[in-house]
Parts: C-alpha cells; structure tokens; sequence
C-alpha cells in the first residue's frame, strides 16, 4: 500500500518548517534579537559550541543569557556589521524527531569596510516536534576554520 | 479532493524538487568527505561527469577518475577545503530534469584563516533511475578565476 496523499504532504511541510526553522536561527543571530533566537530551542534544548564543546547552554532562558553575551566578542556589537551563510543543508525525518547538517560561514565588515570570510563551520542538529512546531533539541556548531 | 488525479501529479512535483534539491547537498557531503564511492552512486548507470578535475561516464568511472585527479582533502591543520552549494534552479520534465546551481569553494588558507579559492557553477541533467533522482550529466563549470576551467 502507498503512502497516503496525507503523510506524503505532511513529510514536504515538515520539510519547509524545518528550512525555516534554520533560516529563522541566521536571521534572528544577524538581528540580534536574541530572545527570538533562544525561542527557537525546545524547553530542554542545548547549544553547543566552541573548542571541545566548552561553550553550552540548555534551555532558551540560558541560551539567551549566552549569546547575549557575545555580543562584541564572538559576535559584532552592531547589527549589520556581521552576517551568517546558512547552506548545503540534509535534512532527515523520524517522526516527530529529525537531524540535519548543514554548513554556516560567517562573514563580517573587515578592514577598508570590505567584506571578509571570517569563520567557516558546521552545524549538527538534533530537532523536536514541540507545542505543535519544530524546535532546535540539540545545536552543535563546530568550527571548522580558524580551527580554534 | 484526494481523488483528483491533478492533486497526486501536483504533489509528486513538489517530492520530486525536494528529492532533486537533496541530491546536491548530498553530493557536497560526499565530496567534501571524499568519499567517492557514495558519490560516485548519485549518477546513473550512463552518467557523465565533466569540469576541470577530467570527464568519466558511469559510477565506477566517475569514482576512479576523480580518486585519480582530485586532490586530497586534508584534515586539520592541513588546507581543508568546503563547498558552499546555493541558488538551485530546477525545471522537471516528467522523469527528467535540467537544474543550475552556483557553487564556492573556500579552503584553509596560511595562518589558519578561510579564503574563498574558487567560485562555479554547476550545469545539470537529471533522470529518474530506478525510482530515484540521479545525475545524467553534470558540468561543473569554474568561473572565478576565469582562466581556470
């Protein structure tokens, strides 16, 4: 028996709400509206990253708190000043649970307010079906170059 | 409305974009890593490869081919390279399909720092094989910098 019309149409709006749950992220990050960008994560979900996984938080409330505060260190003080590349994303489904990986590259104003390829990473994500919507469970963002 | 044929073909379009879609982000991820076995897996059984690194047709031949001309992809500290994949273009024609991507590479450069190395594009036909996407034929075009391929 084939798939029904309805679990087929239902895999493609996961599918979407997923791509725009990772375009969301890069959005809210490069608008500095971090409580919108901590709303993204499930009540228990963690960001992880930095050198050996050393910078964590769980939960948006601590999230927040964190990426709030790399503002003018790990991040540009200015909104405009720095922007995230989200690409090459896979996305696999299981249910009210996904992964994805995807690519970021983040570039900022460099010297002579010219364009420079700062960082490049990657993200390893573990999502969840939560209050009706997807939601970051687990982000994992290594970087890839400098390599720490 | 579940019964009208038109809402299946309407519906099989959007899989097919999103499977279409898919096979370019997976053939980065096997580049990237390498491993050209899986790679070498998204073409048909008459596919063609063809850009600056040589031409092959067929999986096996695609595989060889590159695991013969493509540089490594070292790991750190060495000069690791990533491709950015973006701006698909896709048009479906029933079990067959042409698509457009651009695509940059950027590698670690001296003193540990990305650089962007190379920008293309990719110039693609695909087929249904065996109930799945795959390439027919792929051209990966450089055009930055313009003398390179």
């Amino acid at each position: 028996m084939a798939e029904s019309i309805e679990a087929r149409v239902a895999r493609l709006e996961d599918l979407e709400a997923i791509r725009a749950l990772l375009a969301d992220y890069r959005r809210h990050l490069d608008g500095k509206d971090f409580r919108a960008y901590a709303s993204l994560f499930a009540r228990e979900g963690e960001f992880i990253a930095g050198e050996d996984d050393t910078i964590r938080a769980r939960g948006p409330e601590a999230i927040f708190a964190l990426v709030d505060g790399m503002r003018g260190t790990l991040l540009t003080d200015r909104g405009g000043d720095d922007v995230h590349v989200a690409v090459n994303e896979v996305i696999e489904l299981d249910g009210d649970r996904a992964t994805a990986t995807s690519t970021w590259v983040y570039l900022i104003r460099g010297g002579d307010d010219a364009p420079e390829v700062s960082k490049i990473g990657h993200y390893e994500d573990l999502l969840t079906r939560e209050d009706g919507g997807w939601k970051f469970l687990r982000r994992r963002a290594p970087m890839d170059i400098p390599s720490f | 409305m579940a019964d009208d044929p038109t809402i299946l073909a309407r519906l099989e379009r959007l899989e097919d974009l999103a499977e279409i879609e898919r096979l370019f982000y997976e053939y980065r991820r096997h580049l990237d890593a390498r491993d050209m076995y899986a790679y070498s897996r998204l073409f048909c059984r008459d596919g063609e490869w063809s850009g600056r690194t040589g031409s092959a047709v067929g999986p096996d031949g695609i595989q060889a081919m590159l695991e013969a001309n493509l540089t490594p992809n070292p790991a750190p500290p060495g000069a690791t390279s990533w491709h950015i994949v973006s701006n698909p273009l896709i048009d479906l024609d029933g079990d067959s399909a042409t698509a457009s991507t651009t695509w940059a590479l950027i590698r670690r450069a001296d003193g540990d720092e990305p650089q962007v190395v190379l920008l293309g594009h990719y110039d693609d036909v695909l087929a249904r094989e065996d109930g799945r996407w795959k390439f027919k034929r792929r051209h990966a075009h450089v055009d930055i910098p313009h003398h390179a391929g």
